[in-house]
C-alpha cells in the first residue's frame, strides 16, 4: 500500500511536472495555470512523496523475507505509518488545490504569500508535511528494529543482504534528520498560526529555517538513493549467480555515504538558498566516493559473473549512465560556474531524481517474480525503461545546455532565445518520453495484478543467492514455511554449490 | 564452479531452533528516543542561536517564576524513580506493586501536565509576542506531547500489567515503558535548563 500510494503521488507530481514543461516548449504557449504553485506542488511531491515512501513500501515487503522473519517488528504501527502518510500527502497535495503555501521545500525561505496572515493552504500544508514526517519516522523505526531484532538465527549483520544493510542505514539516518524538520514545521505553524513575522524577513528566523531545512533536506535528498544502491548490488549479485566482488567495500561505502548526506548540511546556508538544489562544497562533491566505491563493485561482480541481460539490469546501467553524466556536468560546472542557472533543473532530474529512480524500477522489475508469482513482459519492460532512461536523460540534458548557454533557473517564461528554442522542446520530449514509460510500466504490472497475465515464475526464477528467493512466490502471509537457518550471506548458493569438509562458514 | 539447480530450496535448508525472546520494543522505544533528542536538541540549537542575535534576550518583560519550573522537574525526577520501581516490580513478578508504582508515575505525569498549562497561562508571552515567545512556546508545546504520549503509554502497560499480560517470563513492555519515560525526563529537564536556567 505505502508503494501503491507512493505510485499514485508519483503520477500527481509527474501530470504537474508535464504541464509544467508543456508550457515552457513553445514560445507563446500560456496554459493559464499557476506556474508557482505547480512548480512548487512537482517538487514537494518529488521530495517528499514519491521515492522516500516507496522504498519503505518495497523494504516493508522485503526486509522480512530477505532476513528470514515472518513479519515486521510492529505491523500494526506499520499500518498506522501508512494511513499517516496517505492521509498527509493527501492534504499537502489539497494545500496546493487551495493555494499557494508561503514556503517552498525546493526553495529555501518561507516568502510572504498573497495572504501575510495564517491562510489554509499554508496550514494544511505544515499538517500534511507533519504527518508525512511522523509516518516516516514510525516507517524507519519499524524497519530497523525489524532488521535489529527479527533476523534469522545465523543471520549476523554483516552477512545482511545488501538491500536490508542499505534499509538499515537509511532508516537509522533518517531517525535523526527527520526530527529536525519536524521541530521546523512546528515553529512555522505557530509563528504562521498566531500571526507572528519570524519566518517573514526576520534574518535570525530564515537562518533557523534554513538550517532545520537543510538538516533534514540534504540527507534526505541523498539518503532516496542508498535504498537503491543495496537493491542494484543485490540485484547484480543474483544475475550474477556469485557473492559480490568487493561486498565489504560496499558495505561501509553505504555508511560513509549516509555520513556525508549529514555532513552535506554544512554546504549550508551561505552556499545557496535551495534545500536541494545543487551546491559546490567539498562535502557535497565527497558523496561521489562512496557512489563510486559501489559502482566498482557493480561493474567489477558483473565482469566477473557475466549475468543474463535483465530488465532489472538494464535500469542499473541506466543509473550508471545517468550518475555518471550527472558528475561529469557537476565537473564542467564547477570550471564554467552555472550557480542559480537552468543547469540546477537539469542535475535535479538527472541525480537527484532520475537516478534513484532508475534504481526504484530496476528494484521492482527484479523482485516483480517473487511479489506477483509472474515474470513481467520482456517487451513491456525494455519500453519502460527507454522511455524512462531517455526521459530523465533528455529532461536533464535540455536543462544542462539551457544553463550553460545562460538560461535562469524557475522563470515561468523564458525570453525565447536561441538556446531556449532548442534545449526547452528537448526537457518537453523528454518529460512525454518519461511518461511513455511510466504507462509501459503501469500496463504491464496492471497486466500482471488485474489478469493474471505474464509467464509463471516460479520460488525461484533467478537461482537466488538470499533468503527472499526461499519463500513462496507470491510469500504467504507468514512468509516461510519453516524459517530457515543462515550460515553464510549466500545460504542458497551455499545449498547449490558442492561443500568441501569444513569450508562452509 | 559446479553448481546444483534446487527445485525448492527452503527444502533443503536445516530447520531453524525455536525463535528466541525478540524484546522489539525496547529497542523501538530507544531509536524512537534517539529521534526526540533530535527533536529537542532542535529546539534548543534554535533557542541558543535567537539569544545570540537577539537584544535583549529575554525580551524586556519577561520573569519566569523559577519556582513553578523547579516544581516541574521535580515532579519528573521523582516519577524517573517510580517507574524504575515499577520494572523492579515486574522483574520480581510482584505485580501490586508494579501496578501501584505505575499508577504513581502516571498521577505525577498528569501532575507535570497540569502544572505545565497552568504555567505557560502564567507567561507574560505568546509565541506571536516575539521570538523568544515563539521557542519557548514550540518547546512547551512539544513538551506537554510528549509527556501525555508518555502518560498514555505508562497506562496502557498498566492495563497490561493488571490484566497479567507481562510479568517477570516477559517484562520487554514495561522496560520500553520506562526507557521513554526517562527520555521524557531528560527532554523536561533539557528544555528547563535551557529556560531557566541558561536563559
Amino acid at each position: 500500500m505505502f508503494l501503491v500510494g507512493a505510485l499514485v503521488f508519483l503520477l500527481v507530481g509527474g501530470a504537474a511536472g508535464a504541464v509544467l514543461r508543456t508550457e515552457l516548449a513553445r514560445e507563446g504557449v500560456d496554459l493559464d495555470i499557476q506556474y508557482g504553485r505547480l512548480l512548487s506542488l512537482h517538487a514537494t511531491v518529488a521530495t517528499l512523496l514519491f521515492l522516500l515512501p516507496a522504498w519503505i513500501g518495497l523494504a516493508s515487503w522485503l526486509v522480512p523475507l530477505q532476513i528470514g522473519a515472518s513479519r515486521l517488528a510492529f505491523p500494526r504501527l506499520h499500518a498506522l505509518a501508512l494511513w499517516l502518510f496517505l492521509l498527509g500527502g493527501t492534504l499537502v497535495v489539497a494545500a496546493y488545490i487551495l493555494g499557494r503555501p508561503v514556503f517552498e521545500l525546493a526553495e529555501g525561505l518561507p516568502k510572504p504569500g498573497p495572504d501575510q496572515g495564517a491562510n489554509e493552504a499554508t496550514s494544511l500544508a505544515i499538517m500534511g508535511l507533519v504527518l508525512v514526517a511522523v509516518s516516516t519516522l514510525l516507517a524507519a523505526m519499524d524497519l530497523a528494529v525489524t532488521v535489529l531484532k527479527l533476523r534469522t538465527t545465523g543471520l549476523t549483520l554483516v552477512r545482511l543482504p545488501m538491500f536490508s544493510w542499505s534499509v538499515l542505514i537509511t532508516c537509522l539516518a533518517l531517525l535523526l534528520a527527520t526530527p529536525v524538520f519536524l521541530a521546523g514545521l512546528a515553529l512555522l505553524y505557530l509563528d504562521r498560526h498566531f500571526g507572528g513575522d519570524l519566518f517573514l524577513g526576520n534574518t535570525a528566523g530564515n537562518a533557523v529555517w534554513r538550517h532545520t531545512l537543510w538538516l533534514f533536506g540534504r540527507p534526505e535528498a541523498l539518503l532516496v538513493l542508498l535504498p537503491g544502491l543495496g537493491a542494484a548490488c543485490d540485484i547484480v549479485a543474483t544475475h550474477a549467480h556469485r557473492p559480490l566482488l568487493g561486498g565489504a567495500a560496499a558495505r561501509q561505502a553505504m555508511v560513509v555515504f549516509a555520513a556525508i548526506s549529514f555532513a552535506t548540511w554544512t554546504a549550508g546556508p551561505g552556499v545557496a538558498d535551495a534545500l536541494v538544489l545543487p551546491t559546490y562544497s567539498m562535502p557535497t562533491a565527497l558523496v561521489v566516493l562512496p557512489v563510486a566505491v559501489v559502482a566498482l563493485v557493480l561493474l567489477g561482480t558483473t565482469v566477473k559473473g557475466r549475468p543474463q541481460l535483465h530488465i532489472s539490469l538494464l535500469f542499473v546501467s541506466g543509473f550508471l549512465v545517468l550518475a555518471g553524466l550527472g558528475v561529469l556536468n557537476a565537473g564542467v560546472a564547477a570550471v564554467v560556474g552555472v550557480d542559480g542557472r537552468a543547469w540546477t533543473t537539469g542535475h535535479l532530474h538527472i541525480v537527484g531524481f532520475g537516478a534513484p529512480t532508475m534504481l526504484f524500477f530496476a528494484a521492482l522489475y527484479h523482485w516483480a517474480p517473487k511479489m506477483t508469482g509472474r515474470h513481467p513482459s520482456p517487451k513491456l519492460g525494455g519500453a519502460a525503461f527507454l522511455g524512462l532512461f531517455g526521459g530523465f536523460a533528455l529532461l536533464g540534458l535540455g536543462s544542462y545546455l539551457l544553463g550553460y548557454d545562460g538560461g535562469p533557473a524557475r522563470l515561468q517564461d523564458y525570453e525565447f532565445t536561441a538556446g531556449a528554442t532548442t534545449f526547452n522542446p528537448l526537457g518537453f520530449l523528454g518529460a512525454l518520453m518519461a511518461v511513455l514509460g511510466l504507462a509501459a510500466f503501469a500496463l504491464d504490472f496492471l497486466r500482471i495484478a488485474l489478469f493474471g497475465g505474464g509467464e509463471e515464475a516460479g520460488d525461484d526464477p533467478y537461482e537466488g543467492l538470499t533468503l527472499e528467493w526461499a519463500a513462496p512466490s507470491p510469500p504467504p502471509p507468514q512468509n516461510f514455511e519453516s524459517v530457515p537457518e543462515v550460515r553464510s550471506a549466500q545460504p542458497l548458493l551455499d545449498l547449490r554449490t558442492p561443500v568441501k569438509s569444513g569450508s562452509r562458514g | 564452479m559446479a553448481s546444483t539447480t534446487l527445485t525448492s530450496p527452503v527444502a533443503a535448508l536445516p530447520p531453524a531452533g525455536v525463535e528466541p525472546p525478540r524484546n522489539v520494543m525496547p529497542m523501538g522505544v530507544l531509536l524512537l528516543s534517539a529521534s526526540g533528542a533530535m527533536l529537542f536538541g532542535a529546539l534548543v540549537a534554535t533557542y541558543l542561536h535567537l539569544r545570540d542575535v537577539t537584544e535583549p534576550w529575554p525580551p524586556e518583560g519577561v520573569k519566569l517564576d523559577l519556582y513553578l519550573g523547579n516544581l516541574l522537574i521535580i515532579t519528573m525526577v521523582l516519577s524517573a524513580v517510580t517507574v524504575e520501581w515499577a520494572c523492579v516490580a515486574v522483574r520480581r513478578d510482584n505485580r501490586s506493586q508494579a501496578s501501584a508504582a505505575l499508577g504513581v508515575t502516571i498521577g505525577l505525569g498528569v501532575a507535570f501536565l497540569n502544572l505545565l498549562s497552568y504555567t505557560a497561562d502564567q507567561v507574560p508571552f505568546d509565541a506571536a509576542s516575539h521570538s523568544y515567545g515563539l521557542v519557548v512556546t514550540a518547546m512547551v508545546m512539544l513538551l506537554g506531547i510528549t509527556v501525555g504520549t508518555g502518560v498514555a503509554f505508562v497506562t496502557l502497560t498498566l492495563l497490561r500489567v493488571s490484566g497479567r499480560q507481562l510479568s517477570a517470563a516477559d517484562p520487554s513492555q514495561v522496560r520500553a515503558t520506562a526507557c521513554y519515560w526517562h527520555f521524557t525526563v531528560a527532554a523536561s529537564i533539557a528544555v528547563w535548563y535551557t529556560v531557566a536556567i541558561l536563559k
